[in-house]
């Protein structure tokens, strides 16, 4: 088995974009802005607090596990190149990407400390998830153990869809993926303006579908206050959806093909 | 080492049966030349051997084991297509690197050689290389990484004559030290015909011809004379190919000779190359049907 020298060509390839990610998103959102307002003169009007936002590391980790999840074609025909077959390719993708996701929600709590008390205002949590689910228990160190786990849920549950989402257009020439990526917004969007009206019409608050979303996100007895919504749930369906996805996309993975 | 089977493998894309019912077994330490036109389905019979693609029907195995997604012997499997599967902005010694690490052993000191030899610069990044050096970087990977079965699918492929003269003395010399199993699938046969052991010709999605390449040329003779003499003399021989300049015909027969049968003054009989037989073996229903 190749596992571990696959593994170890994924998760130093996806560190190394890791960091290039983070420092890009510096890059893009304080550097730049502090190049344009001394342009433009302002330099004194410039604050590091109004442009580094509290989930700066969160949101380039939740970006960045769901595009490099998406990204299967190129890594299998290396791998397939390299007398490594899709199950290996699979298996050392997903286990580089979970350490990656670990490795990431780590700097994520090291940079909100830091955010926390160097630049946050007062009430400001250490994460965004602690709004819905971080007053549940007693005990505060539950809590942040229950978000903490919620988030790592959460971002794995971005990284599967883009695996998902990777592997079907890994199946497809390059002009049927463009046909896939342009098409399939478009569809949504008519889709979100159907149950926009659908909702004016019938309420959709009424249906179903409704009562199923807010109850996997842990909205029980319409029990909706900030802190206290119950956590379980969001681990029960946050678990059942990564185990579909990952299902999925390993099935896809078996049908990847070089040259498509 | 053991062989690897292939049996009664199909290929089809949508109506089109590009293989049909190939049966092989690619013996260890061999140099075998796989011969056939364009589309005649080399490169895919390459591409299912190595699980790149899959089959429609039949098996491929190699110890008994079917070789789909089974790391152990893949890994000992190269293929080199013309297709660039490295990642594009990957550097020349670093793509060495990778496939150090990836496959279970390379001769870096090989490698260090040939990248001298050919004049490649291990700073390159993969997609500046012309064509020839992709072939190149791809050749040096073959000849270096430590399998027991190397495909070669085109590896000519943009090489000036002496690459190309480079490459034939590179892999005799490396097939010496380190005996394995070499496909060969080239248009350029003239120039493999001394390195091969083993020949087979693929057409019309079978395999047709499954000989040693001594045997194969041993069957292919030139008849030549007086268009009489020669229609006289290879009249129900397996006559494969023809000339003809004026009176002056040259029939290609591919099998034996008739022992018995007397060979008139007039007409010479010689053997013929592999790339004469083979261009007259794969053109035979064309002449079948301009005739």
């Amino acid at each position: 088995m190749r596992t571990k020298a696959a593994f170890k060509y994924q998760f130093q390839n996806l560190l190394k974009l890791l960091g290039w990610s983070y420092l890009w998103a510096v890059v893009g959102i304080v550097v730049l802005p502090f190049i344009f307002s001394l342009i433009l003169g302002q330099a004194d009007d410039y604050s590091l607090s109004s442009y580094i936002p509290n989930g700066l590391t969160a949101i380039v980790l939740t970006i960045f596990v769901f595009v490099t999840g998406g990204m299967t074609y190129d890594g299998f025909k290396l791998f397939i190149q390299n007398g490594i077959g899709r199950k290996t390719y699979f298996r050392s993708k997903v286990y580089a990407l979970a350490l990656i996701i670990v490795l990431g929600e780590a700097i994520n709590l090291v940079y909100g400390a830091l955010y926390q008390r160097l630049i946050g205002k007062s009430g400001t949590r250490l994460f965004g998830l602690s709004v819905l689910y971080g007053d549940y228990f007693k005990n505060s160190a539950a809590n942040l153990l229950a978000v903490l786990l919620i988030t790592l849920l959460f971002i794995a549950c971005v990284a599967v869809t883009g695996m998902v989402i990777g592997t079907i257009l890994g199946l497809f020439s390059r002009r049927v993926q463009v046909l896939l990526i342009v098409g399939i917004p478009i569809l949504m969007f008519i889709l979100l303006i159907v149950l926009v009206v659908l909702n004016d019409q019938s309420s959709l608050k009424l249906t179903w579908l409704w009562q199923f979303l807010v109850f996997i996100i842990g909205v029980v007895n319409d029990n909706i206050h900030s802190g206290h919504l119950v956590v379980y749930a969001p681990m029960i369906s946050g678990s059942v959806y990564i185990a579909v996805m990952l299902s999925i996309a390993y099935y896809l993975t078996l049908k990847l093909r070089v040259p498509r | 080492m053991k062989p690897i089977k292939v049996a009664h493998l199909v290929k089809q894309f949508n109506k089109n049966r590009v293989l049909d019912d190939i049966s092989l077994n690619i013996q260890p330490d061999t140099i075998y030349g796989l011969l056939g036109r364009n589309g005649a389905g080399k490169s895919t019979l390459f591409n299912i051997i190595t699980n790149r693609i899959p089959m429609s029907a039949g098996e491929v195995t190699i110890e008994g084991e079917p070789i789909a997604n089974n790391d152990r012997v893949l890994n000992r499997i190269y293929l080199m297509s013309e297709g660039n599967l490295y990642p594009s902005r990957m550097r020349v010694g670093e793509i060495f690197k990778l496939t150090a690490g990836l496959y279970q052993g390379m001769d870096l000191e090989l490698v260090s050689n040939l990248t001298q030899q050919f004049g490649l610069d291990v700073k390159t990044r993969f997609n500046k290389l012309s064509t020839g050096y992709r072939s190149i970087l791809k050749l040096i990977i073959a000849l270096s990484v430590d399998v027991d079965y190397v495909f070669l699918d085109e590896p000519t492929l943009g090489l000036d004559a002496n690459h190309r003269e480079l490459f034939y003395d590179a892999l005799l010399d490396s097939y010496a030290k380190r005996p394995r199993t070499f496909v060969i699938s080239t248009h350029l046969i003239e120039e493999i015909a001394n390195l091969i052991e083993q020949v087979w010709v693929l057409q019309n999605g079978h395999i047709t011809i499954n000989e040693s390449t001594e045997e194969m040329l041993q069957k292919g003779y030139a008849i030549t004379g007086p268009t009489e003499d020669v229609v006289a003399y290879t009249a129900g021989l397996n006559v494969i190919g023809q000339d003809q300049l004026g009176n002056l015909r040259v029939n290609y027969v591919y099998g034996e000779l008739v022992g018995d049968r007397a060979i008139p003054d007039t007409v010479s009989v010689s053997h013929i190359d592999l790339q004469k037989l083979f261009v007259n073996l794969t053109s035979q229903e064309v002449a079948t049907v301009e005739n």
